[in-house]
Order: structure tokens, then sequence, then C-alpha cells
């Protein structure tokens, strides 16, 4: 279980500007495989979020507790995929799957077997000697979702993991982790701007608002699991997602102000 | 491949017969044609002058460049990586690059005599820098998200080193190592022109004094042909980090 309270977080102005209070009184918790999508405009501290659950980023004042226990760097329980994919162009797809255990010393023969096992669960058999540069970015992404896998934490931390790649692509990405997180049940913080995509993948929708970013509403997603690609079609969907996009254009219309500079994604 | 070489070809003979041209328009000592610089430089080859004065002036360039690489790639790993040590490096670093090195070599020379040691200084002062430099700048152009993510899977400092950075900067570390030859080369000549006379510049010197031109350009190509043949050595070792496996 993840719990932050009251967590702030502060970046310090570059040359002359002043500080960026990216988060303050931030509040979140995250059941064992609950799927927690993270929703908000540019700028209102998501991914300073799942960087400071990463343990990659200190903060200012409050509490992040996992399991009970407070956050001090990187643990074996959390893994992360990344936005642009963070893979490394000069390994190829397996090295890359086997990065985290590699990390971790795993022994290279074990290392290798289950690298080969994340390779084939998301689809990816047959790539294992290919390098990132050859690869379609969703085919990239998979990557990195079996280099999350193989290390089995039971925390995934997912940073806008579809926001770069074509919409078809999104969709087809979408299902296969829908179906992964069936079986694997891992708790998932997921960062995203898509409202179509909060309520597909989410048990619940975090709405957050920015400067400085904090939590506006949080949502129960009312669909069963497994869910379905049809449930996009139901009207209650339908309705959520317009429902969250009055709350987003409400912020966006209340001077918070999209344009300016986004220090934290 | 084969237009490739016929290009080049093509552009050797004109180069050849436009040369001849000119040697044989211009008047007096002013320029050997192609014809004399090639005899001479059958000549030079044939005999054992040349190759004694390419082993000399080659001790100076292996024992100066080795040092450059061995201190320039560490200096530039670290500065890299760690802005505490860059600060007060880079003053030097930046002069060493901006100064026309000959102007060192009287230094060199009156601290450290006429010996093999002075001329292998000089090579290193010619190459150090622009090794350095280039290694930084592989260190710094290395995505920082993938150091984030080696730091997300939990990577120790030797992880990260020997996963991300070096893997990282190495094709700036190699073309480093290419143009700090390059200036080693122009270092071991300009010693040898300047204040020490041995190796291939005693022989230019030499040559000129004996008004030989074809000698004095059969030298020049030598030197050339050998600084093409190394770097071009050490380029093919850029090219087998260039797109692995993109057949």
């Amino acid at each position: 279980m993840i719990e932050v309270r009251g967590c702030m977080k502060i970046f310090p102005g570059r040359e002359g500007h002043p500080p960026t209070r990216a988060l303050d009184g931030f509040d979140l918790t995250v059941r064992d495989e609950e799927f927690v999508c993270l929703l908000g405009p540019s700028g209102c501290g998501k991914t300073t979020v799942l960087r400071i659950l990463a343990g990659l980023l200190p903060w200012e004042a409050g509490e992040v507790l996992i399991d009970g226990r407070p956050v001090t760097g990187p643990g074996p329980d959390r893994a992360m995929v990344f936005q642009h994919f963070s893979l490394l162009p000069w390994a190829d797809v397996e090295e890359n799957v086997a990065f985290g255990l590699e990390m971790r010393r795993v022994p290279a023969a074990e290392r290798k077997r289950a690298a080969r096992h994340w390779i084939e669960a998301v689809g990816l058999a047959g790539f294992e000697h290919h390098h990132p540069r050859q690869l379609s970015g969703g085919m990239q992404q998979r990557v990195g979702l079996a280099r999350a896998l193989a290390v089995d934490p039971r925390i995934l931390l997912m940073d806008e993991p579809f926001g770069s790649v074509d919409s078809q692509t999104r969709r087809l990405l979408q299902e296969d982790l829908a179906r992964v997180q069936q079986k694997e049940r891992k708790a998932v913080v997921f960062v995203t701007h898509s409202m179509d995509e909060a309520v597909r993948m989410g048990d619940r929708v975090v709405l957050m608002g920015p400067r400085p970013g904090r939590v506006i509403e949080s949502i129960e997603v009312p669909f069963p699991r497994p869910r379905l690609p049809e449930v996009r079609k139901e009207n209650a969907f339908v309705e959520l997602k317009e429902y969250l996009w009055g709350r987003l254009q409400a912020m966006q219309g209340d001077g918070t102000g999209l344009k300016t500079q986004d220090a934290s994604g | 491949m084969a237009w490739k070489w016929g290009l080049r070809l093509t552009s050797v003979i004109t180069l050849l017969v436009v040369w001849e041209a000119l040697g044989r328009g211009l008047p007096g000592l002013l320029m050997p044609t192609a014809s004399e610089t090639l005899v001479a430089l059958v000549r030079l080859l044939g005999g054992a002058e040349l190759w004694r004065a390419m082993w000399i002036s080659n001790q100076a360039l292996l024992v100066g460049y080795l040092a450059a690489l061995l201190v320039g790639v560490p200096v530039g790993l670290v500065i890299g990586r760690w802005r505490q040590v860059e600060r007060p490096l880079d003053l030097y670093l930046n002069l060493l690059l901006v100064t026309p090195v000959s102007a060192l070599i009287p230094i060199l020379i009156m601290a450290l005599g006429l010996g093999l040691a002075a001329r292998a200084a000089v090579v290193f002062v010619f190459a150090v820098a622009i090794v350095a430099v280039n290694t930084r700048a592989g260190l710094r152009d290395i995505d920082p998200n993938l150091i984030e993510m080696a730091r997300s899977f939990g990577a120790s400092e030797t992880q990260l080193w020997r996963r991300v950075l070096l893997p990282g900067a190495r094709p700036a570390v190699l073309a480093g190592a290419r143009l700090g030859l390059a200036r080693a080369i122009s270092g071991m000549v300009a010693v040898e022109l300047l204040l020490v006379s041995v190796g291939f510049g005693r022989l230019l010197l030499r040559y000129q004094g004996d008004f030989d031109a074809g000698a004095v350009y059969a030298v020049v190509l030598v030197v050339a042909a050998q600084a093409v043949l190394l770097t071009g050595w050490l380029r093919r070792w850029e090219r087998r980090d260039e797109a692995p496996g993109l057949e």
C-alpha cells in the first residue's frame, strides 16, 4: 500500500526566478492491486508525484510511505515505466529487459530466463536481439513494460507510458496492459493526460490541479474487471469522460494557466 | 563501392595532372612537379633515411599520444560527471584549446631539454585538451532520462558507469581520440621543425636547405599518409559503434 500525506515539493527557481511549489498538501492512498490514474493539466505535478514515489526525488514536507515504511530511495518493490521509454540504445531487447535484474545482481542464466519470459509476455518473441532503434515506438514501450515487470515489483509507476505513440498503438497497448494487469495484479500509479485512458484503465481516477499540485477529486471508476474494450461504448463511460473534461476545462478557465512554464511535467 | 573508388581515383588523377602542369608552368624552385615528387618519394622509400626519421618521430608520437589518452580520457570523464571538479580545471583546458600550442614549445624545451621527453611532452600538450573536452561532451550528451532510469532500478555508481555512462560516452571518446591523434601528429612535426631538429622535421629542413623540392614534398606526403592511415584506422573503431545490427 502507498500512503502519501501532506507532501510538499518545492523546486528552487533558476537564476532569478522564484521557486515553484510543485506539490503542496498532496494526499494519495493506493491499495495493493489497485490501478490509480493521475489525471490533470500540464504542470500539476503528476510526474513529480511519480518520481517521489520512485525514490528519485526528495521532498520538503509530509510523509511518503510504502507498506508503512518511509521511502528513502529506489527499491525492489517498485519499478517505473518511462514516457520516453528510456531504453539503452546500445543494448538489444533482451539486455534491456534484463537491465533491472542485472542491477540487482541476479545471475546471468536466471536473467536470461526471466527476460525471455517477459519478452514473450508482452508480445515481442523473436525480437530478443533487435536494438531499440529497429523497433517502433509501441514495441519500444513494450520493452519498457517488460523491463519493469521482469523485476517483479509490487508497484508499477507509469509516467504517461503511452503518451508518445500514435492512437491506434495506444489502444493496443492499453488492452495489453489491462490483460497483463489482470494476471499480475500490481498496484499501479499511472500518469496520463487522456481522460479516455484514465477511465479505461483505472480503478480510480485521481484528478489533480496545478499551482500548487494537489488532489482535486478522487473518482471511483464503476466498471468491474476484467473490462472488455467494449466498455468504451457504455453510457457511464462516456459520461465519466465528459465529467472529467468539464472539471479539467474549469481548471483551465480559472487562471491557472496551461501556457506557463512547466517545471515538473 | 566500385563507383566510390572510381571517384576517388579520378580525383587523385586530376590533382596529379593539375599539379604536374603547375609545376612545369611555374618557374624556378617554387614547386616541384608531381613526377619529380614521385621520383623523390620512390628514392626515399628505397633508402634507410626516411624510415629512420619515421621511427624517431613516432617514438615521440607514441609516448606523447598514449599519455594524452591516459590523462585526457579520465580527466574528461571526471569533469563530465562532477562539476565541482570541472570548475577549477576548465580554465586550463580552455587555455590549452585556444592557445596556439606551438607557442608553448619553447617553454617545454627549456623545461625538459632537447630529448625524447620534451618532444613527447609537446605531442601530449597538442592532443590532451581535445581528448578531454570530447570525452566530457560525450558524457554530457548522455540522455539524462537513461541515468534516471538506471537509478530507478537501483543502479550503484559503479553499475551506472559500466552500463550507462561508459557505453554512452564511447563514440565521443573515440572521436576525441581521433581528433587528438591528428593534433598529436601536428605537434610531432611542429617541434621537429621549430626547435629539436630530428626525424621528419630534420629531413624537411635539410631537403629544403638542399633546394630538393621534390624530396620536401615527398616527406610531407609521407607524413600526411601516416596521419590519414592512423586516423582512418581509428575511424573504423567508431564505425563499429554505429547502428549495431542495422543490416
